[in-house]
C-alpha cells in the first residue's frame, strides 16, 4: 500500500520558470507538487494522469525515496519514506521508459548486481533470475553487453531488474514512453501481471488511452494539484462529457 | 559496508572494460613515460651533435691583415672560409643565411700584436636557440690563437706562467650527488605522479558521475537499497584506485625507461637507480595516496553536478591547470621546505620528495605534509558527501 497525505514538494526557483511566468512560483519556490493525498491498494493499478510537467515524476520521485517531500508524509507498506528510506527501497521496483543501462556490463551482469544491492542469496537469485529471464525471453542475450541490445531487448534488462528481489510496491513512470508497440504491451502485460499478484502498482502516464487499459484507480494531476481521485469506474460514471480528453480538459479547468 | 563493496566491484568491472579509461591509466604512461625518460637525452645530445657537427660558412673580412689566423680557421673542419663578402652585407648575409657568421680584421693587426697593444677584430653571429653552438666554435679558434701568443710572450719576457694565478680555488661540495640531484630532479618526480593521478582519475570520476546521469542510470541505483553514502563511497574508491593505479604504471613506466632503455649516461643511471630505492618510491606512494583520496572526491564531486558528460568535461579542464600549477611550483630550485611550505597541498609533495630522494627529510615537516594533503582530502569528501545528498544538484534541471 501506498498512502500519500497532504504531500507538498517546493523546488528552488529556476530562470526557466521566471522566463515561463509560471503560476506555480511563490516567492523564491516553485510548486512541483501541491497538497496532493491519495492512496494505492494492493492489488489493484492506480494510475496517475496528467500532462507533461504536472508533477507526476515528482510525485513518484517522492515515493520511490530518491526526492523527500517539502511537507506532509508518504508512507509505503507502513515504512516511512523519509525516516525509513532503506526498508521503503527494500521493497520496491522503479522503472520508466528511459531508464539507462549499463553498457559495458551484460544483461546477467546488470540483473546480479541489483539482487547483490537487495541482499539476495544464491539460491533465491537463481530461481527468481530464471523465472524473469524465461518469462521475459532473455536467455539468449544474457550474456551480451547491454550495449549491443536492441531497445526492446533493453528494455526487458530493466523489466528484470526491477522485479529480481520480488517487490511488493511498483512504481512505473512513463513506463512506455518512446517504446515501440511490441515493448509498451510487454509493459503492459508485466503491469497486468503484477496487480494478479497482489502487488501494489502505481504508473503515470499522459496517454489516455493506457488509463483505460490499466487502471483500476486513477487520479488527474494538473500543476502540481491534484483534479480528480477515486476508481476508474466511478470516473467513467460521473463523466460529463463525451470522452476521456474532453473530461481531463473539463476537470482541470484548462482549454487546450 | 557490503554494499559499498558490491558497488566498488561493479564500478571496478565496468570502467576496466572501458577502453579509454585503459588507455589514459595503463597505457599512456606506461609508454609515454619510458618515451620521455629515453626520449628526451637522445633529443637534447642530437640536437647539440648537429649543432656542432653541421658546416659553417664564416666570411673574413681583411684576411692579409692575419694570414696566419684566417689559416687556423680554414685547418677547422666542418668549417668554410669565404672572403668576397663586403662589411656592409655582412648582418643581411647572416640573416639570408647565405653566411653563418663573419670575422673582420682591421689594418695593423700584426704591428699590434707584435707591440704587445690589445687588438680588435669584430666577429658577427646569430645566436638564440642553438646553445651558442656558432659562436663558440668561432669564438675557439681565436680563443687558441690568443692563448699561443700569450705562452709566447711569457718565454720572450721570461716569466713564469704561475705568477699570473695568486690564487687556485679547489671547490670542495659537500652535497653528495644523491643529494644534489635530488633537490633539482627530485622535484620532477611527484610531478609526473601528480599529473598521472589526476588524469588516472578523471575519466573515471567523469564516467561515474556525469556519465551515470547522462546514461539515466542514476535514477535507478538512487532507488536501489544502498544509502547514498554508499553509492558515493563505492564510487570513490573505484576513483581513488584508478588514480594510484595510474600513478604506479607512470612509475613502472619509468623503471622501465631507466633499466631497459641504454640511452643514459652510466653515472646519471646510477644516480637515478640510487634515487628510486623503495624506501624513497614508498614514502612517494604514501605521499600519493592522500592525493588520490583528494583527487578523486573533488573530481567526483564536480562531475556529479554536471548536467551531462560535456559539460563535467568542461567543469573539470580549468582544474588541470590548479594541479600543474602547484606541482611545477615545487620543482623550482629555491623553493624551500619548511613549516610554511609544508602546509600548502600538492606543492609540498613535489618540496617532500626532494628532501627524501636527498636524504634530509626532517619527520615533524613530513607529517605536516601528511596532515594538511589528510584534511584537504576530508574536506573534499565531505563536499562530494554533501552535493551527493542535495536533491538541487543531483537533478540538476
Amino acid at each position: 500500500m501506498i498512502e500519500l497525505k497532504n504531500v507538498t514538494k517546493y523546488y528552488k526557483t529556476t530562470k526557466q520558470h521566471k522566463k515561463e511566468k509560471n503560476n506555480r512560483i511563490s516567492g523564491k519556490y516553485f510548486k512541483g507538487v501541491d497538497d496532493i493525498s491519495f492512496t494505492c491498494q494492493p492489488g489493484r493499478v492506480f494510475g496517475l494522469l496528467g500532462p507533461n510537467g504536472a508533477g507526476k515524476t515528482t510525485t513518484l520521485r517522492m515515493i520511490s525515496t530518491i526526492l523527500k517531500p517539502t511537507s506532509g508524509t508518504i508512507s509505503v507498506l507502513g515504512f516511512d519514506t523519509t525516516r525509513q528510506a532503506s526498508e521503503v527501497r527494500n521493497h520496491l521496483g522503479f522503472l520508466t521508459g528511459n531508464t539507462g543501462l549499463y553498457d559495458r556490463l551484460t544483461a546477467e551482469e546488470m540483473v546480479k548486481y541489483y539482487a547483490d544491492l537487495y541482499g539476495m542469496d544464491k539460491a533465491s537469485y537463481r530461481q527468481r533470475r530464471d523465472k524473469l529471464f524465461h518469462l521475459l525471453g532473455m536467455e539468449e542475450f544474457a550474456n551480451r553487453r547491454n550495449g549491443k541490445l536492441s531497445d526492446g531487448m533493453k528494455q526487458k534488462v530493466s523489466i528484470a531488474r526491477t522485479m529480481i528481489h520480488d517487490p511488493q510496491v511498483i512504481v512505473f513512470d512513463e513506463p512506455t514512453e518512446g517504446l515501440d508497440v511490441m515493448t509498451s504491451r510487454s509493459i503492459i502485460n508485466l503491469i497486468r501481471l503484477c496487480r494478479d499478484e497482489g502487488k501494489t502498482v502505481i504508473f503515470s502516464t499522459h496517454r489516455m488511452g493506457e488509463v483505460g487499459q490499466l487502471c483500476d484507480d486513477l487520479a488527474i494531476i494538473h500543476n502540481g494539484r491534484l483534479f480528480y481521485n477515486g476508481t476508474y469506474k466511478d470516473f467513467l460514471s460521473e463523466m460529463k462529457t463525451e470522452t476521456l480528453e474532453d473530461e481531463f480538459i473539463r476537470l482541470t479547468g484548462e482549454e487546450a | 559496508m557490503k554494499n559499498i563493496k558490491v558497488i566498488f566491484k561493479k564500478e571496478l568491472k565496468d570502467m576496466l572494460r572501458d577502453r579509454r579509461t585503459l588507455i589514459f591509466m595503463i597505457l599512456f604512461p606506461l609508454l609515454f613515460v619510458p618515451l620521455i625518460v629515453a626520449g628526451l637525452p637522445k633529443l637534447v645530445s642530437s640536437i647539440s651533435e648537429k649543432n656542432f657537427n653541421e658546416t659553417l660558412t664564416l666570411a673574413v673580412v681583411g684576411e692579409s691583415y692575419a694570414p696566419e689566423l684566417i689559416n687556423q680557421y680554414r685547418e677547422t673542419e666542418n668549417l668554410i672560409v669565404v672572403t668576397n663578402v663586403p662589411v656592409d652585407s655582412i648582418n643581411q648575409r647572416i640573416s639570408d643565411e647565405t653566411i653563418d657568421g663573419a670575422i673582420v680584421i682591421y689594418e695593423g693587426f700584426q704591428n699590434k700584436l707584435q707591440n704587445m697593444i690589445p687588438v680588435q677584430v669584430d666577429l658577427y653571429f646569430r645566436s638564440s636557440d642553438d646553445l651558442d653552438a656558432k659562436k663558440r666554435r668561432f669564438e675557439k679558434v681565436l680563443l687558441d690563437f690568443s692563448d699561443t701568443i700569450k705562452t709566447n710572450r711569457y718565454e720572450v719576457l721570461n716569466l713564469d706562467q704561475q705568477i699570473f694565478t695568486p690564487i687556485e680555488i679547489r671547490y670542495n661540495n659537500i652535497a653528495s650527488q644523491k643529494e644534489r640531484i635530488g633537490k633539482s630532479a627530485g622535484g620532477w618526480l611527484p610531478y609526473l605522479f601528480i599529473l598521472y593521478c589526476f588524469m588516472g582519475a578523471m575519466y573515471p570520476a567523469l564516467d561515474l558521475g556525469a556519465g551515470e546521469k547522462e546514461r539515466k542510470t542514476l535514477e535507478t541505483i538512487l532507488v536501489s537499497p544502498a544509502s547514498r553514502l554508499e553509492i558515493l563511497l563505492g564510487k570513490f574508491g573505484v576513483i581513488t584506485t584508478f588514480g594510484l593505479l595510474s600513478a604506479i604504471m607512470g612509475l613502472i613506466g619509468l623503471s622501465i625507461g631507466i633499466n631497459f632503455m641504454d640511452v643514459l649516461p652510466e653515472e646519471i643511471l646510477t644516480v637515478l637507480k640510487n634515487m628510486l630505492d623503495f624506501k624513497t618510491i614508498g614514502v612517494i606512494l604514501t605521499l600519493v595516496i592522500p592525493v588520490a583520496i583528494f583527487f578523486a572526491a573533488i573530481l567526483l564531486s564536480i562531475s556529479l553536478y554536471g548536467r551531462t558528460y560535456k559539460e563535467a568535461q568542461s567543469l573539470i579542464a580549468p582544474l588541470n591547470i590548479v594541479v600543474i600549477f602547484p606541482a611545477i611550483i615545487g620543482t623550482i630550485p629555491g623553493i624551500k621546505f619548511n613549516a610554511l611550505t609544508a602546509a600548502i597541498p600538492i606543492v609540498n609533495i613535489s618540496l617532500a620528495t626532494k628532501e627524501v630522494i636527498a636524504g634530509t627529510i626532517k619527520i615533524p615537516l613530513l607529517f605536516e605534509v601528511y596532515l594538511s594533503l589528510l584534511i584537504l582530502a576530508g574536506l573534499a569528501i565531505f563536499l562530494a558527501v554533501k552535493m551527493f545528498n542535495n536533491e538541487n544538484v543531483i537533478f540538476r534541471g
